[in-house]
Parts: structure tokens; C-alpha cells; sequence
């Protein structure tokens, strides 16, 4: 082997540094373009406190006592629709309401 | 479809519904507002020139007043023996202490923090009423908000009957009336917690139906118009809403505050309907199954 021939040979430290280079490029390549690419716009809106949708859900329990006389007669309607589903008699929506005032 | 009449009054939505294209209807819907109106200018407390405002400005001396005045608070009189002073008329003190001193719309939400301290009521029976005369004894003060116009819904639908529709419904924001040979109405019960939902639905004949809500003419937590004459302060029981069923709806009115303040024991001796915190409600109205069975 010639001078030059050895001169071109890397160490074996060498080698392990350039394969943690070349490693650490290809991890972080994407997130490199990531970065370098364009963002939307950010309105002042969207910058404030984020809206916090809270979800209640009610279950209704219907207990029937002993019906009073009156000329009136109740139906359950699913509180959720406002509309009662399976009950062919009963309109799709009330002539008017009551619920307090 | 029958047809709908609408306007605003009492600080309310007031609807007339009647049979569809009657010739009386417009001569009925014109009779209605103008009796809202009267009764809006004897009753309401936000009204300085009101004959009410008049007779609690005369708290200690005799005051003359009208007969439809002395009629409503004879009855309300008679209302607060009967329900041994669940309704009582003489709240005002402690629903201005609440902070509802004001047209709601002008009540802002939340302005009020704190009650002011207020005691128990039940002054009503100092109240002295002959023939057209009374005298309020000195620190009480009258409120017939929501008997003044269940009484005033009463009148309207009367009216509207007595002027030629076979029959008519009136409703001021959830307190209605059946009058004359009604083929029978459905009537949403709203949801007190979900706003747009109803929690069933009622098929109304005859007579009247009254709600009343913690959730309704709120402007704080626990700060509501529905005050417990035991303490004072605005009810904090148990009943979120109530509706009750009476031949009349100022009786109707009446039943809801026993309700309201009574819960599930009102239902063992009159027709109702009660949504109570944690979701249950309580109804002694017979179920449209029963009825046709």
C-alpha cells in the first residue's frame, strides 16, 4: 500500500463520527422543513384563551305518583329534542309552552 | 293550525291562540292587549304611577282602590291563609333585597353578590282590606307579579270568549288559560336546565297551567324572584320547576309556589309536575296511556 492510499483511510473514530453526523442530519431533516415552512396567519382571536365547551348530560327519571283529576293528560318527551319520537298522536311541536317565568 | 296573536306586556310574551281565520279574532286580540295594558298599569311594581306602587308608598294609612284592585288582593289574601303562607304577597321587601329591584331586563347578571340582609315574611296578615279600602301596615310592601298576571290571563281569555270565539288560549309567559269549548291544545313543559328542550308535553282541555323556576328570572347563582317566605330568601329547595293545573290561572299561580317550596307532598293532592335538581321528575298529571285506556 502506498503513502497516499493510507493517507485516504479513515480512523475507525472517525468513521463512528461521521455516521453520528450523518444520522443526526436524517433525524432532524424533517423537522428542519417543517420549520421552514410557511405558517397561517394567527388572528389576535386565536391567540386568547381557548373556548372550554362543557358537555352536561341529564338523565330524566319520570316517577308517576297517583294521578290527581284533571283535564289533563302528560307524555313524556325526550328532554334532549324537544320532540317526542314513537308517539303517533302527539304533534311534532306543542301549540305554545309553559316552564316558568 | 289555529291562528297565533302575539305581544309583549308584563314584561312577558303574551300569545293568543284561537280558532284559524275567526271574524272576531282581530276585535278579540285588540280586547286582550288593552286588558294587559290596564292591568300592567294597576299591578306593576316598576311602575311609580301604579295603583300599586300608590298603595305601598301608604303603607300605615287607608288608601282607596279600585275594585279590580281590592278583588285581586282579597284573593291573594284568601291565597296565602289557604296555603298557610307558602304565596305570599308581601315578598317585596325581600325581592328588592335579592336584588331584583328593577325591570329584569335591567337587572344585570351578576351585579348583585351579596343578599341584603333580609328576615322571614308573612306580614300578609296585617294587611287590612274593607270593601275598597286598605291599609298596609308600615315596612311591608305588596308584589302580585305573577297572581296579577295569571288574573290578568284569566280576564283576557274570558274576554276573548265573551266577544264571540268559540274558544281561546291565552298565555303570558307559561302561565295559560283554556276558556270555552277548547278541542284541546299541546303544551311543551320547557326543560329548566336545557333551554330549548322540553321535558314532556301536556294536552290541556280546560282550565289553567302555571309554571315556576329557580332558573327563570335569575340573575346570580342562587339569586332567582322566587323567594321562601320562611327565611327570606330566594328558595333553594329542592324543586327546580314546578306546573300545576287549577280551574283558574291566578289558582294555578298560587299552586306553583306551595309546590315549588312543598315538593313531592303537593302531588298527593293536586295535579302537577315537578323537575327537581338531579334529574328527576315528579308528576301526578294522569299519562296520555291512562287517559286512553
Amino acid at each position: 500500500m502506498t503513502d497516499r492510499a493510507r493517507r485516504r483511510r479513515a480512523s475507525k473514530r472517525e468513521l463512528r463520527a461521521w455516521a453520528w453526523i450523518a444520522g443526526g442530519l436524517a433525524f432532524f431533516a424533517p423537522w428542519a422543513g417543517l420549520g421552514a415552512s410557511p405558517k397561517p396567519a394567527v388572528t389576535a382571536a386565536s391567540e386568547g384563551e381557548r373556548p372550554v365547551i362543557v358537555i352536561h348530560r341529564i338523565t330524566r327519571r319520570v316517577i308517576v305518583h297517583e294521578p290527581a283529576e284533571a283535564p289533563v293528560t302528560f307524555v313524556v318527551t325526550d328532554a334532549a329534542a324537544a320532540a317526542p319520537s314513537g308517539r303517533g298522536t302527539v304533534p311534532a311541536a306543542p301549540a305554545t309552552t309553559t316552564g316558568g317565568s | 293550525m289555529p291562528s297565533r296573536h302575539g305581544f309583549r306586556a308584563m314584561g312577558t310574551d303574551v300569545l293568543l291562540i284561537a280558532p284559524r281565520a275567526h271574524r272576531r279574532l282581530g276585535e278579540a286580540a285588540e280586547e286582550v292587549e288593552r286588558l294587559f295594558g290596564r292591568e300592567e298599569r294597576r299591578f306593576s311594581r316598576f311602575r311609580p304611577d301604579s295603583e300599586l306602587s300608590r298603595v305601598n308608598r301608604s303603607a300605615g294609612a287607608w288608601t282607596g282602590v279600585s275594585r279590580g284592585f281590592a278583588d285581586l288582593l282579597a284573593f291573594a289574601l284568601e291565597a296565602a291563609a289557604r296555603t298557610d303562607g307558602r304565596f305570599d304577597p308581601t315578598v317585596l321587601p325581600a325581592v328588592v333585597a335579592a336584588g331584583y329591584d328593577r325591570d329584569l331586563d335591567e337587572v344585570p347578571a351578576g351585579a348583585r353578590e351579596a343578599l341584603r340582609p333580609t328576615g322571614p315574611c308573612g306580614r300578609w296578615r296585617e294587611i287590612e282590606l274593607e270593601g275598597r279600602r286598605v291599609r298596609m301596615p308600615t315596612g311591608v310592601g305588596l308584589d302580585l307579579g305573577g297572581v296579577a298576571k295569571g288574573w290578568t290571563v284569566d280576564l283576557a281569555a274570558r274576554a276573548a270568549v265573551e266577544l264571540g270565539l268559540p274558544w281561546a288560549v291565552v298565555n303570558a309567559g307559561g302561565d295559560l288559560r283554556v276558556d270555552g269549548a277548547c278541542p284541546g291544545i299541546w303544551v311543551g313543559v320547557d326543560d329548566p336546565e336545557v333551554p330549548g328542550a322540553e321535558v314532556g308535553r301536556l294536552r290541556l282541555a280546560s282550565g289553567a297551567l302555571a309554571s315556576s323556576s329557580v332558573t327563570r328570572r335569575a340573575w346570580g347563582p342562587g339569586l332567582h324572584h322566587l323567594i321562601d317566605p320562611a327565611t327570606g330568601r330566594p328558595s333553594d329547595g329542592r324543586v327546580l320547576q314546578a306546573t300545576a293545573w287549577a280551574p283558574t290561572c291566578a289558582e294555578a299561580e298560587v299552586a306553583t309556589k306551595a309546590a315549588l317550596l312543598e315538593g313531592e307532598r303537593f302531588l298527593e293532592r293536586a295535579p302537577g309536575l315537578l323537575v327537581l335538581r338531579g334529574g328527576s321528575i315528579h308528576t301526578s298529571f294522569p299519562s296520555e296511556g291512562e287517559a286512553a285506556a
